[in-house]
């Protein structure tokens, strides 16, 4: 065994358990996948064998010899190296530079940046990564900044390479490129820890799969066609998920939004951003857009939430105009979750009170004349907090420490708990793992049984043809068509969204 | 006419040292992402401890000792409070300029038993250099020869920073921990050290910077001496993105604007006015600057 973790067990005081007595174990030249939910323990555990945070209890075995990884340089000089998803790189500097930063190549404290270039050159082509190592580091894809930290860690000579989460902001086919490297270092000798949640990237190119849940060690097993992905995710999940939603189609009561001819020109280049929107929006039905990004799905939500005036056109909730209120004036009907949780749904340095009594603050009992009442907002929060399942350390823990599914639980909670009979959902299960999209998916059908009128714009095909009770595609700012997802089939969706007739 | 102009460009470029000098001292926190504003203080400082030692000791070798020791001094406070303790880098900055205006002012009372200034022969000036060759073209030979040696310091150091910042590990690693200390800090580097050492730089500048005021553009120490020049350094770090050097084009371009104020004074135009030049043309280089930086 090149690497043995035995034991090890994470406490974040007073009482949040991260890893609980979990065994993991490394082979020369495999390439070792650990699989596993948002929050499960994955990226803890990596940092653990990197040397960034330290165990609570338990140890670590390099080539048999027990050590303490106090530091990320005691790692490197351990061979082990972790490329983290935010990549720490310097834009304004060479490829190369940005490699050797650190154990620079110099005479007399002079670089020596032919010679820099030189070796990182080699470096690169000896284990078969593709990228200019001349090149301005801001200049390069994603894809190509992580092939430089990767160059930055095989430059430190490391043996064990962690790549947490790689593929989470790269194409399909870069992926597929950085697989092939993957396969090309694991050929000269390196080990790779290949962390993801990824299930079908993780069957096509690792040899060993080890599973964590919840902090624990579910398995470790070998990919060797036995294990399917459906075995995986249920080993991932503990309890088998049915991603499609039962939907007891109920008929559609009033309208609750109604929109009109709404168009919004681009006063600078005159482009038709939207052009003649009409839908509507009953009460108790789920009403999808489907669409391409970037084809007025945005600017219909920022038209709709009040963020741009429409230059014309009408938008009535119940009965009432709103066209031209402002968005308060407008919340007074709508929640809405938008897309960008980080920026535009939170407020991440702030606490998780703070960001749920966001919009109920301006109102009694949470207002006492000019001031918050804050008991009741304390009240408010851990209700809140216990009624949607929000994993946390209590109402004061500052929102930015949660994982994304509690983030956007936070946005969902004061979302929803302001009882409006519109709800805008923008994206809401972007970027949030299995079990937190059922969870979203499953909050969305409760509004609907609950007579609320929902919009859902989303990438996602198969969430509105299993969540909606109407979808509308849009294709250039247009309304191109009104579906019924229980009589088309999703390839007839994306003909309507692509523009090509079916 | 032409002796004006020579005047005036001789008078340029001596105006242009300490901004210079300071400038060059204080790109170094810029570099490192450290909002250093103390370049005032420490050259106020400087100054003031240059005059002491030259007088004290009889040589201005003592002068520029003595002035080094005090801008070390300063620079170790800006690091233990900005950089160790984390308190707000400008707090400091600012406090360390009130402190040197406050210390240098009553060190004057208390030390030479003046008020607003202390002259004296018998204070040793640093040496004027004569350049044997350069002194015979006509033109040149005029307005560079017969600085004191600290001219030539300036307008050497700002390649010899270039070469710092852009050509050596230093430098790299400078840059590095502005823009991305998090990639620094990944390989095992200390980026408050970092952080430390271009603290140290810019006492050193800015202690020489002082040096130059009080025993090279003038052989006296008076209050507050070193006047708003500190800021004048700061605006063209920022300027010109702690480039060196520009930066010494840019302090140029200031020593001239300076000295022109004072030569338009002979035609009769109020001082009041002619003082300004220096800051107008600042926000006019400012405002051309941004507006080139929006539509770009």
């Amino acid at each position: 065994m090149l690497v043995e973790m035995i034991d090890i067990c994470k406490v974040y005081p007073p009482n949040v358990v991260a890893l609980k007595h979990v065994d993991f174990s490394l082979e020369r030249g495999e390439i070792h996948a650990l699989v596993g939910e948002n929050g499960a323990g994955k990226s803890t555990l990596m940092k653990i064998l990197s040397g960034l945070i330290r165990p609570s209890f338990g140890e670590i075995r390099v080539n048999g010899q027990r050590v303490q990884i106090n530091s990320p340089v005691v790692a490197a000089r351990l061979g082990i190296g972790m490329v983290h998803q935010e990549l720490a790189l310097v834009g304004s500097l060479r490829v190369y530079e940005n490699v050797v930063l650190g154990s620079e190549p110099s005479r007399f404290g002079l670089l020596q940046p032919q010679k820099s270039s030189q070796m990182v050159k080699q470096l690169a082509e000896r284990f078969g990564l593709n990228v200019d190592v001349d090149a301005i580091t801001q200049e390069l894809s994603v894809a190509g900044r992580q092939k430089v930290e990767i160059l930055k860690q095989l430059y430190r000579n490391v043996d064990i390479l962690i790549l947490d989460e790689p593929t989470a902001a790269l194409t399909p086919q870069e992926s597929e490129e950085l697989f092939d490297e993957m396969f090309k270092l694991r050929e000269r000798g390196k080990t790779i820890v290949f962390v993801s949640h990824k299930l079908d990237e993780v069957l096509k190119i690792s040899d060993r799969i080890t599973v964590l849940r919840k902090g624990e060690k579910i398995a470790t097993v070998k990919n060797d066609g036995s294990i399917s992905a459906a075995q995986l995710a249920e080993m991932m999940v503990g309890k088998r998920i049915e991603l499609v939603s039962i939907k007891a189609r109920r008929p559609a009561g009033d309208p609750v939004l109604v929109v009109k001819d709404l168009s919004l020109v681009d006063r600078t280049s005159g482009k038709k951003l939207l052009d003649g929107v009409n839908l509507t929006v009953h009460a108790g039905e789920v009403v999808g857009i489907a669409g391409v990004e970037g084809n007025g799905q945005n600017e219909l939500i920022e038209v709709l939430i009040g963020l741009r005036k429409p230059t014309s056109g009408s938008i009535k909730i119940m009965g009432e105009d709103v066209t031209n209120l402002d968005p308060r004036q407008r919340r007074a009907f709508i929640a809405y979750v938008p897309q960008d949780r980080k920026n535009v749904g939170l407020a991440l340095k702030a606490t998780i009170m703070e960001n749920l009594i966001m919009t109920h603050h301006m109102n009694p009992p949470l207002r006492r004349k000019w001031l918050l009442d804050k008991s009741v907002a304390k009240d408010f929060a851990s209700r809140l907090i216990k009624d949607f399942e929000i994993v946390c350390r209590g109402p004061f823990e500052k929102v930015q420490n949660l994982s994304g599914g509690n983030q956007q639980k936070v946005v969902v909670a004061r979302e929803i708990s302001l009882n409006r009979q519109l709800i805008l959902l923008d994206q809401p299960t972007r970027g949030l793992d299995v079990a937190s999209t059922q969870y979203l998916r499953d909050q969305v059908l409760m509004l609907r049984d609950s007579s609320k009128a929902v919009l859902l714009v989303s990438a996602d095909l198969d969430e509105l043809m299993d969540l909606s009770d109407r979808i509308y595609v849009m294709r250039s700012g247009r309304i191109v068509a009104e579906l019924d997802p229980r009589t088309v089939d999703k390839t007839v969706v994306g003909y309507h969204m692509l523009g090509v007739s079916a | 006419m032409g002796a004006i102009v020579v005047q005036l460009l001789h008078a340029a470029l001596s105006s242009a040292t300490p901004i210079a000098l300071a400038a060059l001292g204080g790109m170094f926190s810029y570099h490192a992402n450290v909002f250093n504003i103390a370049m005032e203080g420490m050259m106020l400082m400087g100054a003031y401890y240059a005059v002491y030692g030259a007088y004290r000791f009889g040589h201005w070798l003592y002068g520029v000792l003595f002035a080094l020791l005090s801008g070390l001094i300063l620079a170790g406070i800006f690091s233990l409070l900005a950089i160790v303790l984390k308190v707000d880098e400008f707090i400091t900055g600012i406090g360390i300029n009130m402190l040197a205006l406050g210390w240098t002012t009553y060190s004057l009372r208390a030390t030479f038993q003046v008020k607003g200034a202390f002259i004296s022969q018998t204070i040793p000036p640093i040496p004027r250099v004569r350049l044997p060759v350069v002194e015979k073209i006509p033109f040149l030979g005029a307005v560079l020869s017969s600085h004191p040696f600290l001219v030539f310091v300036a307008v050497l150091a700002a390649f010899v920073c270039h070469v710092v910042l852009y050509q050596t590990k230093f430098g790299l690693r400078l840059r590095a921990t502005g823009e991305e200390p998090a990639a620094v800090a990944s390989v095992g580097l200390s980026i408050g050290r970092l952080k430390f050492w271009s603290a140290v730089l810019c006492g050193i500048f800015s202690a020489l910077a002082g040096v130059y005021l009080s025993l090279g553009y003038v052989t006296l120490f008076s209050e507050n001496m070193s006047n708003g020049r500190g800021w004048i350094s700061l605006a063209i770090i920022i300027l010109v993105r702690g480039r060196p050097v520009p930066i010494m084009l840019m302090s140029l371009a200031f020593g001239l604007l300076e000295n022109l104020g004072m030569l338009l004074q002979r035609y009769d135009v109020p001082p009041q006015f002619t003082a300004m030049l220096p800051y107008v043309a600042t926000l006019f280089v400012l405002y051309s600057y941004a507006r080139r930086l929006k539509t770009s």
